[in-house]
């Protein structure tokens, strides 16, 4: 593991990424535009699964393009996320802090899966099942969020 | 007094100061400011695909924006009140640097954006009846707040890694 790191990082991309100033930091912009978008399409979502916003909007007319945009968020976000992260492999990989960003990344995604499945399958939903489940998934993904907010100080 | 007279004395006041010379405070102020854009504009965004006529269509966008404005806003004083106090605390580095500058003209764009076109688009979308294709000057307004805001970001994380780096 310490190897396959180390050898991340020595990679002709990664030194080229490292090296430079305005591509890490264009790479970070990129990230943090994906990050928006998926904290957005999350954010809607859960909130109208709560019953908090677009009351009077079905649940799936929400969904759907939740969804699309949480995709297309992490598309962006994890291709330039782990561009960023091969520069700098073995001290991020050690870090507390990147290890729960990415445990929740992953408890996030599968969460979202989870309900989507749900939601596009069954037509009447327990209102207090919907509102747990997004209750749940806000809370994933603000903890995501918090996370991830908290990693970016420590470059 | 001059601007950079200006931004020598906030870099004195409490705020600032209590920024600077904290163990965190910087760190925690840069956290909410991101975290404040994120779910701001995240929000937003949800107006300007409705306005773009991609998301949300079986409502009227004057019922969208009503149910969304609340949140929207208290993400965007979170970000503008986290943002107040970090540029006070770097206020002469922030004035003389060139991303700055363009976000805060792009700022000023997103927000004469909002209330030019926004207000326009709700009005006649109301008086079509809500729910059709929106009109040209509509989908305009969409696409140039997500771009405006797009360039926000970038432009605030350009900043950051040119000011501290």
């Amino acid at each position: 593991m310490i190897a396959a790191l180390a050898w991340l990082e020595s990679t002709g991309m990664a030194r080229t990424i490292s090296g430079s100033l305005p591509l890490t930091a264009s790479l970070s912009a990129a990230h943090l535009l994906g990050f928006t978008l998926v904290l957005g399409g999350a954010f809607v979502m859960h909130l109208r699964l709560i019953g908090a916003m677009l009351p009077r909007t079905a649940l799936l007319d929400v969904a759907r393009p939740a969804g699309r945009l949480i995709a297309l968020g992490l598309i962006v976000s994890v291709i330039t996320g782990a561009l960023l992260f091969a520069g700098r492999a073995s001290s991020i990989a050690a870090n507390g802090i990147f290890q729960t960003k990415m445990s929740l990344l992953l408890l996030a995604v599968a969460w979202q899966l989870v309900v989507q499945h749900r939601l596009a399958r069954t037509t009447a939903q327990s209102p207090r099942a919907t509102r747990t489940a997004g209750v749940a998934g806000l809370a994933l993904w603000l903890g995501l969020a918090v996370t991830a907010c908290a990693f970016i100080l420590l470059e | 007094m001059t601007l950079l007279e200006v931004c020598e004395w906030l870099e004195t006041t409490t705020v600032a100061l209590a920024i600077q010379e904290s163990l965190y405070g910087f760190a925690i102020m840069v956290a909410t400011h991101i975290l404040g854009v994120a779910v701001s504009v995240g929000i937003l965004l949800w107006v300007d695909l409705r306005l773009l006529g991609v998301a949300l269509m079986r409502r009227p966008l004057e019922e969208v924006y009503r149910s969304l404005a609340a949140w929207f806003a208290a993400g965007f004083g979170i970000m503008l009140l986290s943002g107040a106090a970090l540029f006070a605390a770097f206020a002469t580095s922030a004035y003389g640097n060139l991303f700055f500058r363009i976000k805060l003209l792009l700022l000023l764009l997103a927000g004469a954006n909002a209330l030019v076109f926004h207000r326009f688009a709700t009005r006649h979308a109301d008086a079509a009846g809500g729910t059709e294709t929106p009109a040209a000057a509509a989908r305009l307004a969409g696409l140039l707040s997500l771009s405006i805001w797009a360039g926000v970001i970038v432009m605030g994380r350009m900043m950051s890694y040119t000011m501290f780096g």
